[in-house]
């Protein structure tokens, strides 16, 4: 089918912050950590600097917010010497090529560091709550048997940030770099330990809200959205919206990547010790209370097709240590990624009328737009990625 | 040698175009200017063509070499010599010609 030309289109309507696109290309991908976009404008009073937060206009709608993070003049003989017809002036266009990255990338992007966080944060040590109680309570009777000093059992208690839940964690790291956050789903799970060092920002953030089954996504405004992954994808009834017009259809039904997902870690549990009866003193030696690790394996499958053996994907926690839920979250999530990516579609159409789709409220795996001035009109287009089915859990496993 | 400048031909060629401007209206641009003259000789001997790129006078033209041929017509004669003509076309830089 054809191209999509629009007259409504013109450079006053289609702009970064104050500058008329020649081009533009956003994707809007919740696979990726952070949207992005390529853009050549016209920049007559100079380009936007490197860093600096512009806002793309499509059509005369907002479609966000972006970091510069490179800015390229291009001067040609060829493709930018130019005279200027109504004013006879000569030279080259005002040309530049801006890559784009959403708007608090470079808070995300910042890794967990003493500089970053500050030195009295670092290294951060997030346990859940019961388990500084548990710890404090360990150290407290060690310190009582005379085993550690009455310092090292205060510093226990220093060394570590008690948090309530998961979210904490993400609102923590989350303030120290100054990224706005919301929630979009609770995250009932929380390790028990968990000492993020060295990695991302948003890194550490996915991971901790896919131990609820969740992840994070840095909407238009540049805040990390949680949310939960089946809950916006895997529910009967979700549709992914088309484009006014369909002019390119693809539906796939592919073979699943993986169709099995094992989390294999350590999980901590209140150990009982029986004691070792003495006859001499008639009382029991030794024996109590503590917490002991074992290990947790935990197999979720997705149904397989005709001919089809079991592919499994094997993912060892070994940084810290895990519960059985935990594990059943991670799995699952993993299989609902695999089972819908396999059998998604792709749908492509003019873009004006939906400047306003967004991929985590429409329930799109990706929004890809393209705005591409021709001589004479903007040639605006959007290719939809989203899935066609769903996927629903049960206590056995998936429901198919 | 006798030679005789019997045809100048001269030509120029650019593109335009329209860009989107913040203000809504397109404006035109124009690209690079492309001048040519081009010179029709005759001679009554064989021509070595040479000096392409290079900036050359032909028939009171100066310019850039950028395409010239030589062709023999045998059947006319000048001074008693067989007659060659010539086509040079040279590339001038500037806005007119």
């Amino acid at each position: 089918m054809g191209q999509v030309f629009s007259r409504n289109l013109n450079g006053s309507n289609c702009h970064l912050s104050g500058q008329a696109f020649i081009s533009l290309q956003a994707t809007e991908d919740l696979n990726a950590d952070y949207d992005t976009a390529s853009a050549v404008c016209l920049a007559p009073n100079g380009p936007h600097s490197k860093g600096e937060i512009v806002q793309t206009v499509e059509g005369g709608v907002s479609t966000g917010y972006w970091h510069v993070d490179d800015v390229v003049r291009r001067r040609s003989g060829e493709r930018t010497w130019r005279t200027r017809c109504d004013t006879g002036a000569r030279g080259h266009l005002p040309l530049y090529e801006y890559r784009l990255r959403r708007s608090g990338w470079l808070a995300a992007r910042s890794t967990i560091s003493a500089a970053n966080i500050g030195p009295d944060n670092f290294p951060p040590r997030f346990c859940a709550q019961a388990s500084y109680d548990a710890m404090l309570q360990d150290a407290s009777q060690a310190a009582t048997r005379g085993e550690i000093t009455e310092w090292e059992y205060w510093g226990i208690g220093r060394g570590w940030r008690p948090v309530g839940g998961a979210a904490d964690v993400i609102r923590t790291l989350c303030g120290w770099v100054g990224l706005p956050v919301s929630f979009r789903c609770s995250l009932p799970v929380m390790a028990p330990e968990y000492q993020p060092v060295g990695t991302t920002i948003i890194a550490a953030c996915k991971e901790v809200a896919s131990w609820s089954g969740a992840s994070c996504y840095l909407n238009r405004n540049g805040t990390l959205v949680v949310y939960d992954w089946s809950d916006t994808y895997a529910r009967p009834g979700r549709t992914v919206p088309m484009p006014a017009a369909v002019l390119d259809e693809e539906l796939h039904d592919a073979i699943y990547q993986a169709n099995a997902v094992c989390i294999v870690g350590t999980e901590r549990y209140w150990k009982v010790t029986p004691g070792t009866w003495n006859d001499e003193t008639r009382t029991f030696d030794g024996g109590g209370f503590g917490w002991g690790t074992r290990a947790v394996e935990v197999t979720e499958y997705l149904a397989r097709a005709q001919n089809e053996l079991v592919v499994e994907e094997r993912i060892e926690i070994s940084d810290y240590v895990i519960t059985q839920e935990l594990a059943r979250n991670l799995a699952r999530e993993r299989l609902s990624r695999i089972a819908l990516e396999a059998g998604a579609g792709r749908w492509r159409g003019p873009a004006e009328g939906s400047q306003v789709l967004r991929p985590l409220d429409y329930h799109a795996f990706e929004l890809s737009r393209t705005l591409e001035w021709t001589g004479k009109f903007y040639r605006y287009e959007i290719e939809i990625l989203g899935p066609r089915s769903f996927v629903s859990w049960g206590d056995e496993g998936w429901d198919f | 040698m006798a030679v005789h400048t019997h045809g100048i031909e001269k030509s120029g060629r650019t593109s335009s175009e329209k860009l989107p401007d913040i203000n809504g209206n397109p404006i035109t641009y124009a690209g690079n200017v492309d001048l040519n003259i081009r010179i029709m000789q005759r001679q009554n001997s064989e021509p070595t063509l040479s000096n392409f790129g290079e900036s050359v006078t032909h028939g009171g033209r100066t310019g850039v070499l950028v395409d010239a041929t030589a062709k023999c017509l045998p059947q006319y004669k000048l001074d008693g010599a067989i007659v060659w003509e010539t086509d040079f076309t040279l590339s001038v830089d500037g806005l007119s010609v």
